[in-house]
């Protein structure tokens, strides 16, 4: 049996996960509907990515190693499940790398080239993937903690703005569908967890499968309750602007105003960024980490 | 761990600082902005803060670190480039704190020049926008009081808007009203010589608010006079109070009006309900509540009327 050396808790892993839901909501450009439209595709997103996910959560509560067992069971369909988790995880990297840095260029850094942002952001990813499990799940709490603080920030310092009585448009499928898909390619964060239940620590009398499902099936949660928590903010903060506007958390954090500081937005979108970058060294850490597992000659489950 | 917060916390550096930052004073960071549209190209005049001047913490028109400079272009973006090539700096509308448009867009759709602010002059979107006959008007005014050079006239909006005066319109009220193809009332200032000490200047010229004009289909339209503001707010439920000022027996009274309702019905008639209250809280004495009622009536009425 091969353990890990590296090993993070379950609470960690949960923070981790979060943290990249919502900074993917926060710098991938949007074209969400303001009012029932957005709502339900982000709440729609949410319950595919569940179900799609699901195996994985069943799984988690009794075994460790998702692809290996697989590959256990078949050696084909195993390296075909890793490989393909690979292709899906590089994909999310090249598309985080992307829309980061032209978050960053678009909100923060106009003057500055978007391959030099992309340089920075990949160097960052890159670094962080060889730290390894530890130090990113350390960060990932930290990273996620000044992201809350930050962003409670906002929404507290936007409230006299907030009006939840607005005139809401009527139901458009077209953009139901387009939202949707630009939900879906946000996604990722089931295929990390996957990778990284290899490296979830036992902890007291319960084991570390129990943990891990509980991670996974909390983050179900969270993820669902952030998601529609953000749409319901940026709809009551901005209403119809919600549609107008590619990045809505750099349109309402430009009108909070805490004491001295006129305007959040730069502030709250350097964070977000970083929050970004880390969310890129994740993917690329869970894609080298899914195909070493399967490399593995035995495993435990 | 501890090498990678560090990490984090250079390329958040690096990223912050940027390869080409400019330094403040090498920026035009415009105070208040007057846009106007004269038939061929847009005229946009902005009061800068000037970094040269005095010391900075307040607006002193003897040290002039506040100035003016007018700039002129096709398009609104290419008027307040025109600013900066003038003013020979690069241009921060980030702090913009007010917007004044003119006459001039009567006849143009100023939806894009909203548009243009709020996404590539990256003004925040509780800027004010209030209009003027000459937009200039309020940037030719040299305020002595307030901390920047456009507090003056935007504490005069919001204390208008608190006590049902007048509107208050930002910016992202009208490109959501206009997007939405919802109307918007937007405050108008006027000239009045009144204000002696006000500015620094001594013909005692000032702006005030006298009314407000209405935002539809991305142009200004109707003119409504005080009293007609302040009904149209009523019935649009912008604002549920009002001061009335009234006569009865041979005396003037002012109190109060708080909690107004102002229902349509179908008839195109208004049904008004409302709490009154002297204005220093006190109840008002039963017999003057019918003349305070007909002067709220009165309002409604000036509103109905300039529909």
């Amino acid at each position: 049996m091969q353990e890990n050396s590296h090993k993070i808790s379950a609470a960690q892993l949960f923070c981790i996960l979060l943290l990249m839901r919502i900074s993917a909501e926060i710098v991938y450009p949007t074209s969400g509907g303001f009012g029932g439209t957005g709502l339900a595709a982000a709440l729609t997103a949410e319950v595919i990515r569940f179900v799609v996910a699901l195996p994985v959560l069943i799984y988690s509560f009794k075994g460790r190693s998702f692809y290996a067992a697989i590959k256990r069971k078949n050696c084909f369909w195993g390296w075909a499940s890793a490989i393909g988790a690979a292709v899906l995880l590089a994909w999310f990297v090249i598309r985080t790398l992307i829309c980061s840095s032209q978050f960053a260029q678009r909100v923060l850094l106009n003057n500055i080239s978007i391959w030099i942002i992309g340089a920075l952001l990949s160097g960052f990813a890159v670094y962080a993937t060889v730290k390894g499990a530890e130090a990113l799940a350390r960060s990932g709490v930290l990273f996620l903690a000044a992201a809350v603080i930050i962003t409670l920030l906002v929404i507290l310092a936007d409230i006299p703005y907030m009006q939840f009585d607005r005139e809401l448009p009527e139901w458009t499928t077209a953009l139901f569908i387009t939202d949707l898909i630009e939900r879906l390619t946000r996604s990722g964060e089931y295929l990390v967890f996957a990778a990284f239940l290899p490296y979830v620590k036992d902890s007291g009398n319960a084991k570390s499968g129990t943990r891990s499902g509980a991670a996974g099936m909390w983050y179900a949660f969270a993820g669902g309750l952030s998601a529609v928590l953000l749409c319901v903010f940026f709809g009551a903060v901005l209403g119809e602007y919600q549609s107008m506007t590619e990045y809505p958390i750099a349109a309402a954090a430009s009108m909070a105003d805490i004491v001295l500081l006129k305007r959040l937005d730069g502030l709250t979108c350097a964070v977000w960024i970083l929050a970004a970058a880390f969310r890129c060294g994740m993917l690329l850490f869970s894609m080298f980490s899914i195909l070493g597992e399967c490399r593995k000659k035995e495993e435990s489950i | 761990m501890k090498r990678l917060i560090f990490a984090a916390v250079l390329a958040g550096i690096m990223l912050l600082s940027g390869c080409e930052a400019t330094e403040l004073g090498g920026r035009a960071i415009i105070q208040a902005a007057a846009v106007d549209f004269d038939g061929h190209e847009y005229v946009v005049s902005a009061l800068l803060f000037s970094s040269g001047g005095g010391s900075g913490g307040e607006i002193d028109p003897s040290n002039e670190n506040v100035i003016k400079v007018t700039g002129r272009g096709s398009t609104f973006a290419a008027a307040v480039d025109d600013i900066s090539l003038t003013d020979g700096k690069e241009i921060y509308m980030s702090e913009n704190r007010l917007l004044i448009l003119g006459s001039g867009f009567s006849e143009t759709d100023v939806t894009p020049v909203l548009e243009t602010a709020a996404r590539d002059m990256w003004c925040s979107l509780n800027m004010l926008v209030c209009c003027a006959d000459d937009p200039e008007l309020l940037t030719d005014m040299h305020f002595t009081e307030g901390i920047t050079a456009a507090q003056k006239p935007v504490d005069m909006i919001e204390n208008a808007y608190r006590s049902g005066g007048s509107p208050r319109a930002d910016l992202l009220t009208l490109l959501n009203n206009t997007a939405a193809g919802r109307k918007s009332m937007i405050p108008m200032f006027s000239p009045e010589q009144n204000g002696f000490g006000m500015t620094s200047d001594e013909d005692g010229m000032t702006a005030v608010l006298s009314g407000s004009r209405i935002l539809s289909g991305g142009k200004l339209a109707e003119r409504l006079d005080s009293r007609a503001t302040a009904g149209e707010m009523l019935i649009s439920g912008n604002s549920d109070r009002a001061l009335l000022t009234f006569s009865h027996g041979g005396r003037e009274y002012s109190c109060e009006a708080y909690c107004v309702k102002a229902e349509r019905l179908e008839e195109g008639e208004v049904r008004v309900s409302a709490r009154l209250r002297r204005r220093n809280g006190e109840e008002l004495p039963e017999e003057l509540r019918q003349a305070a009622m007909l002067e709220l009536d009165a309002l409604i009425n000036a509103a109905l009327a300039a529909e």
